[in-house]
């Protein structure tokens, strides 16, 4: 018995405990719930046919205040919130939640054992205007009579119209009041009342027999002259082609058959006043709807409007796709230019390569049998830019491989060709590298009458056109070739030196004295003089080489003490040492290396001293001077060692003895 | 709205402006690189380099080649070098401690001798064991130094030491060398004006499946191995649009250790190689550029978009996944000892625009490839994922990538158009179609590893790497190479 009973208190306790258990299993909202039994009121605030809406575009204080519900109907997902006991309390609740959230067209569900049920109660609201298979944009339409954001507009599809309605009434008179202040503000003289039913829409006479019925609200039966005198019966519409508010709206623009809608449940669509998504608001998204309907249309502008539909999240999606569409196009082209180009430049080097053996042949043979056989005349017929570029360039390589009297042959040929014309007309050409081609034509072939041409560049801005200038100065301008460097204004590099050098190696140049340019104000000028002079070992000036020493330019100095050394100066050596203790440390590295040049026993006691320096190159340097001298250096360094005593500097006088270094 | 949701915000915005920002920045360095092509172009168009053969005025140059365990390639790479067309320059061959043959087989086919060189230790090395001089006056350019182990960069640093001349050329002695590249790189130096070069480098090559016969480039092919053709687009891409551009905005921050000119001067002046670190290429030409700065001398950093250097690119997955993990670590090692320089107006552009564009868009890319891959994956399990948003941008980076490939090999059959057969052009444009899905992870896997090997694994020197070190791969591969061609 005993046993029994606890077994009984065990079970009941069980069952407790599942009890209590259960809430905690539901999420806490659940725990809010009123008495799902009973019948009640919600207000519908959103819904989105197919898909689950995000939930971010539900007005954050809206979900603070309310819990909101989502829930499942025929394919469409129904947004709800609060709990009314009767009808009239949630459309209060429902014009709350739209002016307070700035909700579109929140409207009241009814609910009875949780089922979502049709409401049967006649409500009124005011269609703006409704378009033949074709959705406009609420927002434009909105844009379009000044339609503030607080008075929200809805969508409704019926097919195959689909309809804009704005309000919500419980009473006609109401709706009416709403009527009158609404086409005043905003013009549409086309707007009228549509009486609803159970959340759809119905006929006016429809309308009327459900108030008879209804005698309660009998006394709110509007009489029929007063009626239709304000409106067309809403079951008209149809019959003016589906246009009514404002005919030039609905009418405007190819607007987009949404086919995907026609599939909609038509109560569905009907009770979908619903609150606009964020991105139904994007104006970029608007933006290239309208473009693609009023710029594009057709099929694209169909395409265009279900993928944006569908894809459209943010401005990015859209920016991206048209990147990767881009991105696409463009590989394609960039592949088929790098084909074509390669087939281009076969084609051009196979061009070239058969012209080039042409006129080789022809040359050769103007060469060895004069005009005879007529191949002058066949050179002279040769035409265009092109053809004649290449036969210029064939003529400059012939002449600078041939010699004698073949060599003025060609020359000649280049002037009877008229060819010195077009590389003159070149040199005016706009393009640097026809310029530069152009000097060095002109160059080679010795126009003189081009050099007042010429010497324009020798200070020009582009390296290229100037050292094709300086060459060409100093191959045309024979009694004075470097007089171009009077008139260089800006730094004469190395690499426009070693440049000017070179010709003057290859040809017959005379070369003057370039002490004449020690003394200009251009450093590097200076620099290239004394180069010049060492390399042509201009010794008779070298008292001029020997005043460089003081100039007030670094690099003038060490310049002037390498051409000591490379000189073979000895008038120099003493004055090296002098200048020795106030040289910075490169140019005293370099007094030692001339030294180096020009050893004589009358260093000693001056390189003696230098072995005590600190740097380790400049002691090696004046160390390789003392062995250079001959066996009085050697003795010197001998004796150094002794006195030192030091590994470091006996591997060093090893260095210095060693010859294979 | 929760703070969980704001900083869900906040790093998907980040994640988005930061891919734009990188997108952007390579467009610009791409549109720079044009110009830049082609007025180089158009000027080596009226270019002599003949005549800087034997002139006086050129500048004279050593070339510092490390050597570790070489002995297979040494002596035909040294003849290589010593043919260079140059002329003042000599050939510095820094044995770095090998334990093979590669000293004694120098020594036996160049008639080397020990001479009794005194080194000056302007820049702190290891030991130098002996230099080695030619008895054959015909060799009198080669010297060779013996040393021990310590490194590339410890042995490039003897190399500096041992020089006599004004510049340096630093190279891997493994690669192929363009008979042309030091009047190449030399002109540059000679065209400086008010500022003065400090360095300059030149554009690096795939040999893979090239014929190289006696060190020289014969034939030039498409690599045959599918690591080492998508290896030519990334070098194309990043020599001919990337480096091009930033020599122009004088925002270079690396010369490629295979092949660089500098000015031994400041080179050795700043402290020469650092040979703590792996990527001492790059950290060379910070500091060198960062002593210039320091000293308030206007100086560049120039390029040569010529392709001078061909070298031998690993074509297995071990050892390109070392070579990536190591130039990451090199990345962030030198990023991490200058870090002074981060948004320092100070250093000018190298501080305000090639700093963070290293750190940013170098150094934090894979990190935060890898972030958002992750976070990705996260959002994708809970159901979170935009799924029509992830396929656009997906498709947006793809498309981008070959996009950027395609430009490469637009440019490169613009310029200089080594890949003579159409279907070569083909066969990369395909490649360039498969690189973001089988060759771009890797990268950034090895990339990753690279940041977890120095952050967390501790590797931050060549530690044991170094026995393996720069030229193992090459080497290997040389060897293969070699029978294959006997």
């Amino acid at each position: 018995m005993i046993r029994t009973l606890n077994h009984r208190i065990r079970k009941t306790t069980n069952v407790l405990t599942f009890l209590l258990l259960v809430p905690l299993l539901y999420p806490l909202d659940s725990m809010a719930k009123p008495d799902q039994d009973s019948l009640l009121y919600r207000v519908q605030v959103a819904a989105r046919y197919g898909q689950p809406l995000n939930r971010d575009v539900i007005p954050e204080n809206l979900c603070r205040d309310y819990t909101v519900y989502e829930g499942q109907h025929l394919g469409w997902f129904k947004y709800t919130v609060g709990y009314a006991p009767s009808f009239d309390s949630a459309l209060r609740m429902s014009r709350y939640i739209s002016d307070e959230f700035l909700i579109h067209s929140p409207f009241v569900v009814k609910y009875i054992f949780g089922e979502r049920i049709p409401i049967d109660r006649l409500y009124y609201k005011i269609q703006i205007a409704a378009s033949y298979k074709k959705p406009l944009y609420v927002r434009s339409l909105k844009r379009k009579y000044g339609i503030g954001p607080y008075i929200p507009v809805a969508e409704e599809y019926y097919p195959p119209y689909y309809r804009y309605t704005t309000g919500g009434f419980a009473s006609y008179e109401e709706a009416r009041a709403f009527l009158r202040d609404f086409r005043r503000d905003y013009g549409i003289d086309g707007a009228f009342i549509v009486p609803y039913l159970n959340g759809h829409r119905i006929r006016e006479q429809d309308s009327v027999s459900y108030l008879i019925d209804n005698e309660a609200y009998i006394n709110r039966l509007p009489s029929r002259p007063e009626m239709s005198e304000v409106e067309e019966p809403a079951d008209t519409v149809e019959t003016h082609e589906g246009i009514s508010g404002d005919t030039a709206v609905v009418m405007a623009g190819d607007t987009v058959i949404r086919e995907d809608t026609m599939d909609v449940p038509v109560e569905e669509r009907a009770g979908g006043p619903r609150l606009a998504e964020k991105d139904e608001e994007d104006p970029f998204r608007e933006g290239i709807r309208d473009f693609l309907d009023t710029r594009i249309g057709g099929k694209i502008a169909e395409w265009g409007s279900i993928i944006i539909d569908h894809s459209y999240k943010s401005i990015l999606i859209i920016v991206f796709s048209f990147v990767v569409c881009f991105l696409l196009i463009n590989l394609v082209i960039v592949f088929l230019f790098i084909i074509l180009n390669k087939i281009h430049r076969e084609y051009i080097n196979e061009r070239v390569r058969t012209l080039r053996n042409k006129y080789q042949e022809y040359l050769t043979n103007y060469l060895f049998n004069g005009e005879e056989n007529g191949s002058f005349r066949k050179l002279e017929m040769i035409r265009g830019s092109f053809k004649r570029q290449v036969l210029t360039d064939e003529i400059l390589h012939m002449y600078s491989n041939v010699s004698g009297e073949a060599d003025v042959k060609m020359r000649e040929l280049y002037f009877r060709l008229k060819l010195d014309e077009d590389s003159v007309r070149k040199i005016h050409r706009y393009r640097w590298t026809a310029k530069t081609r152009a000097i060095r034509e002109l160059a080679r072939m010795n126009v003189t009458r081009a050099a007042p041409l010429i010497e324009k560049y020798i200070n020009s801005k582009n390296d290229t056109l100037r050292i094709e200038a300086h060459i060409a100065m100093v191959r045309m301008h024979k009694d004075d070739p470097f007089s171009f460097l009077d008139k260089i204004n800006d730094e004469f590099t190395r690499w426009e030196q070693l440049n000017v050098h070179a010709i003057a190696r290859l040809y017959d140049i005379s070369i003057p004295s370039f002490n004449r340019w020690f003394d200009r104000d251009n450093d590097s000028v200076v620099i290239f003089a004394l180069r010049m002079a060492v390399i042509y070992q201009q010794t008779d000036h070298y008292s001029d080489i020997l005043d460089l020493t003081s100039h007030p330019s670094e690099k003038v100095r060490k310049e002037a003490i390498i051409a000591i050394g490379n000189m073979q100066l000895r008038e120099g050596i003493s004055r090296l040492i002098l200048i020795y203790p106030t040289e910075p440390y490169n140019n005293q590295l370099e007094i030692l290396k001339a030294l180096y040049k020009i050893p004589e026993v009358s260093e000693i006691e001056f390189l003696v001293e230098r072995t005590r320096e600190e740097d380790f190159d400049l002691q090696l340097e004046a160390m390789k001077v003392l062995n250079k001298i001959g066996w009085e250096g050697q003795y010197v360094l001998e004796e150094l060692e002794k006195r030192y005593n030091d590994e470091a500097f006996s591997r060093k006088v090893k260095h210095v003895t060693d010859k294979r270094i | 709205m929760s703070t969980i949701e704001t900083i869900r915000i906040i790093f998907e915005k980040f994640i988005i402006t930061y891919a734009i920002c990188i997108a952007l920045f390579y467009i610009f360095l791409a549109i720079v690189s044009v110009f830049v092509l082609r007025a180089y172009l158009r000027r080596n168009r009226f270019v002599d380099y003949e005549v800087m053969l034997s002139s006086p005025f050129a500048p004279s140059i050593s070339v510092i080649a490390p050597a570790y365990n070489e002995e297979n390639t040494i002596v035909e790479n040294v003849r290589a070098l010593l043919s260079l067309f140059y002329h003042d320059f000599e050939v510095v061959i820094v044995n770095d401690g090998s334990n093979d043959h590669s000293l004694q087989w120098v020594k036996d086919a160049y008639d080397l001798e020990k001479v009794d060189f005194a080194v000056n230790y302007r820049i702190e090395t290891r030991e130098i064991r002996g230099i080695y001089k030619s008895r054959n006056r015909s060799f009198s350019n080669l010297i060779v130094v013996d040393k021990q182990n310590g490194g590339k960069a410890d042995a490039l640093n003897a190399g500096i030491n041992v020089s006599g001349k004004d510049y340096f050329v630093s190279i891997d002695v493994d690669s192929i060398i363009s008979s042309d590249a030091l009047l190449k790189l030399a002109k540059p130096f000679m065209e400086a004006k008010e500022r003065r070069i400090i360095a300059t480098g030149g554009v690096i090559r795939i040999a893979n499946s090239c014929v190289i016969e006696g060190g020289e480039l014969v034939s030039i092919r498409l690599p045959g191995s599918f690591l080492a053709k998508f290896q030519v687009l990334e070098y194309t891409r990043a020599f001919l649009m990337g480096r091009m551009a930033w020599s122009k905005l004088n925002g270079l921050l690396l010369i490629s250790g295979a092949l660089g000119l500098f000015d031994k001067e400041v080179a050795s002046k700043c402290g020469g190689y650092y040979p703590k670190t792996v990527g001492e290429d790059m950290e060379l030409v910070v500091r060198m550029r960062r002593y210039m700065a320091d000293n308030n001398k206007p100086y560049r950093v120039a390029y040569v978009p010529d392709p001078l250097c061909w070298t031998e690119v690993p074509s297995t997955f071990r050892v390109l996944g070392r070579q990536r993990s190591r130039w990451t670590r090199g990345t962030i090692d030198t990023l991490r000892i200058h870090r002074k320089l981060f948004f320092n107006p100070r250093y000018g552009r190298m501080g305000l625009f090639s700093y963070p564009y290293w750190f940013f868009f170098e150094w934090l890319a894979p990190v935060v490839e890898m972030v958002g891959l992750c976070y990705f994956i996260l959002i994708a399990l809970f159901g979170a994922a935009n799924w029509i948003f992830f396929f656009i941008i997906l498709g947006f980076v793809y498309f981008f990538s070959i996009t950027f490939s395609t430009y490469a090999i637009l440019y490169e059959e613009l310029t200089f158009h080594k890949y003579e057969k159409k279907w070569d052009v083909f066969r990369l444009f395909l490649y360039s179609w498969i690189e973001p899905i089988l060759f771009h992870p890797f990268i950034l896997f090895w990339a990753i590893k690279g940041n977890f090997d120095y952050f967390i694994a501790g590797k931050k020197g060549w530690g044991n790497m170094r026995r393996d070190g720069f030229g193992e791969f090459n080497s290997k591969t040389l060897r293969k190479r070699k029978k294959g061609k006997g």
